[in-house]
């Protein structure tokens, strides 16, 4: 069937997909109605502290019910434009199968090119999630497990507890690493804590308490569960293979660049067909050509798209204006461009 | 090249350019989006009045021009606009440059690499923009006079006929995959192979549809649709030909050589965008069903600009130009066109 609809789009209509031919006079009737992606209604959006948000979503009924500790994508359109993060659900598949809702524990950046318009997302409106995706989820196996959570990796931690049933025997101990005063939905740990008889958690800060080795007992520890930054996640892997500790993890990291913009630096370009060092001081096209990468390209000065590719991740700055692009997935030309940070192409 | 402040001059367009991209927003993505709906309703209602033709005559008329209406919307305001990158910045799936594939003969990717690429960054320099006359017709001076131009008048209304056929084998006729030498300077982007398995494909595709799967969808009325495709798709020819000719080949329009134009700067640049283009003067309908290539100076200027964006910024270009001394080209539809029609008459002769 897929395959006809398929055919019939790509001879008759000209596009890859044939919902997406009539993606725009859908959308007339079912605003955001995308696709690809499911819908979803925004029902709530309560402020957690000064910097964290949470949204409550309920997603159109064909969406699959997740798992706890799974993340969707979240794409709102910000004037016109279509712009997506990864975000972990922060509430348990049994909400869902109750209340037809969803919760995300949003961190906000005031200088960040997404989250501070997700305040502003009206009641009712729509926006648009992928499937839930990823295999952080808790294993009902374990006995004793130990969450070493960090700033807004609480959440899933918080999906795993409300999924857990209120008789459970396992005994599980949350390590909560944030800046003081920080922690997020402290409230909601302090109902877990009434409902689940063997759960326990600690809220830790890095200057005060250091490392979170001293708080893992080894003896009471069946495996790890690990969701934070970057660094989190390399300490807690050298942690657990050094004291044979079974370890998962889902860490983030934001990419940002890392030098002045003015000094000069290099880069890794990956590639769909190897990776390349680039210098942030010339176009991308300029040193694709000097490394002797076959590029199609045109008039060198962003105007017939020739050389125009899809930017997967990372940062690019326009020689023209000197602006920085978002860190997700754009067409960006590469006659125009120069790398910012480490990059993933696809030409 | 004229003495002009070309430095100010590039300071001043790309100033107006950087003002109205700073406004380029939801606005821009809810237009594109209502032109597609617009576009989808017009080409359905054609789709299906056809078929009704056998009843009553004039609903096949008018599902003619709704049919012809939805081809122009596509290949102007839509078509031509996406592909050039306009709406690139929404970071939609489907509206833009890379994934946008439009309802003509014509491969989009080759159209990208002869109109886009050659004619967007080479205006009107004889040698290099192969859209000056398209290799058929002598439109000035910068050519030799040859016997065939004596007929060139027939030549031009029958590439208007066959429009979208002559925009697909632009490219392949350039390139001379078919007849003629291979000139030497010639720097292939593509096999010619690839050039005529595209050609080929896109074309049959757009054959197949219109005069084969349509018409026998329609059963019994397999006639009143084929017909109906056919005069849709030569409606939509004549248009776009005419539009274009009128952007490209007015009266004033400028050629340059390539020796003037070598190490050219930015204000050198947008000045002969400026003179190697012509507008059209009309109604916001008109605009639309042009595509916006009413604004041809405009767009020439700025060609990923959104072209909504072109009438707002059309009174600050003509300000600039004029600041400067620079002509700009604008004039009625029927005056413009006259002048084209003028044009081609007079380099008929030697």
């Amino acid at each position: 069937m897929q395959n006809i609809s398929q055919f019939i789009s790509n001879n008759l209509f000209h596009h890859k997909d044939l919902a997406g031919y009539f993606e725009p006079v859908m959308q007339v009737i079912k605003p955001a109605w995308r696709s690809g992606f499911f819908r979803s209604q925004v029902k709530g959006i309560r402020v957690l502290s000064e910097n964290a948000l949470k949204i409550t979503l309920k997603p159109e009924k064909k969406w699959p019910i997740h798992t706890a500790g799974q993340h969707i994508s979240l794409t709102i359109e910000q004037q016109g434009r279509l712009i997506s993060r990864v975000f972990t659900i922060a509430s348990g598949a049994k909400k869902l199968k109750e209340t037809g809702l969803i919760d995300l524990v949003i961190r906000t950046h005031d200088k960040g090119n997404f989250t501070p318009y997700l305040g502003e997302l009206a009641m009712n409106s729509w926006v648009n999630i992928s499937e839930p995706m990823g295999e952080f989820i808790f294993d009902e196996q374990s006995n004793h497990t130990t969450f070493l959570a960090g700033g807004s990796g609480i959440t899933p931690f918080i999906a795993m507890l409300d999924d857990l049933q209120e008789n459970t025997q396992k005994h599980i101990h949350l390590l909560y690493y944030a800046k003081p005063n920080s922690h997020l939905m402290v409230d909601v740990l302090e109902k877990f804590l009434i409902r689940l008889p063997n759960f326990s958690f600690e809220l830790l800060n890095r200057s005060q308490h250091g490392s979170f080795s001293k708080f893992v007992s080894i003896e009471h520890t069946d495996e790890l569960l690990v969701c934070g930054p970057e660094e989190m996640y390399v300490e807690a892997e050298e942690f657990c293979k050094s004291r044979h500790i079974p370890f998962r993890a889902e860490h983030f990291q934001a990419i940002k660049p890392t030098k002045s913009l003015n000094e000069a630096a290099r880069f890794t370009v990956k590639l769909n067909h190897g990776d390349l060092e680039v210098s942030n001081q010339d176009s991308l096209l300029s040193e694709f050509q000097s490394h002797n990468k076959p590029v199609m390209y045109g008039c060198g000065m962003g105007i017939c798209h020739q050389c125009q590719c899809l930017k997967k991740k990372g940062i690019v700055r326009d020689i023209r204006d000197g602006s920085l692009s978002d860190n997700s997935e754009e067409l960006i030309q590469l006659c125009v461009t120069q790398a910012v940070t480490d990059l993933e192409l696809e030409l | 090249m004229k003495q002009i402040n070309f430095e100010q001059l590039a300071l001043q367009l790309d100033e107006v350019k950087q003002l109205t991209q700073a406004r380029v927003g939801q606005d821009d993505a809810n237009y594109i989006r209502k032109v597609i709906v617009w576009q989808r309703v017009f080409e359905w209602s054609g789709r299906i009045l056809l078929m009704l033709g056998f009843w009553q005559p004039l609903l096949w008329v008018v599902g003619v021009l709704s049919l012809a209406i939805g081809k122009i919307l596509d290949n102007m305001e839509i078509g031509h606009n996406v592909m050039h990158g306009q709406y690139d910045w929404m970071n939609d799936k489907f509206i833009n440059s890379r994934a946008y594939e439009w309802d003509i003969a014509c491969d989009g990717s080759s159209w990208n690499r002869v109109h886009n690429y050659e004619h967007h960054t080479y205006t009107n320099i004889i040698g290099k923009d192969r859209d000056f006359g398209y290799g058929l017709l002598r439109l000035s001076n910068d050519f030799r006079w040859r016997v065939k131009n004596l007929w060139q008048f027939i030549t031009y209304v029958l590439l208007s006929v066959l429009f979208q056929w002559g925009v697909s084998y632009h490219e392949m006729a350039a390139e001379r995959v078919f007849f003629g030498k291979k000139k030497d300077n010639r720097d292939n982007k593509v096999s010619h192979a690839e050039l005529k398995k595209r050609f080929f494909s896109k074309g049959a595709k757009q054959l197949v549809k219109d005069y084969v799967i349509f018409p026998i969808l329609a059963g019994p009325l397999f006639l009143w649709v084929f017909c109906g495709n056919l005069v849709a798709n030569l409606l939509r020819n004549l248009w776009t030909s005419t539009i274009i000719f009128c952007g490209h080949f007015t009266e004033h329009v400028h050629t340059f050589t390539e020796e003037e134009c070598k190490n050219e700067s930015k204000g050198q640049w947008y000045y002969r965008q400026a003179l190697g283009s012509s507008n059209l003067k009309g109604r916001k309908w008109f605009h639309i069903l042009t595509g916006h290539l009413s604004f041809q100076i405009e767009h020439h200027l700025f060609p990923d600009l959104p072209a909504k964006r072109y009438p707002e910024i059309a009174p600050k270009v003509q300000q600039i130009f004029q600041q400067h001394g620079i002509h700009y080209n604008t004039g009625g539809f029927w005056r413009q066109y006259g002048s084209v029609l003028k044009r081609i008459i007079r380099y008929s002769f030697p």
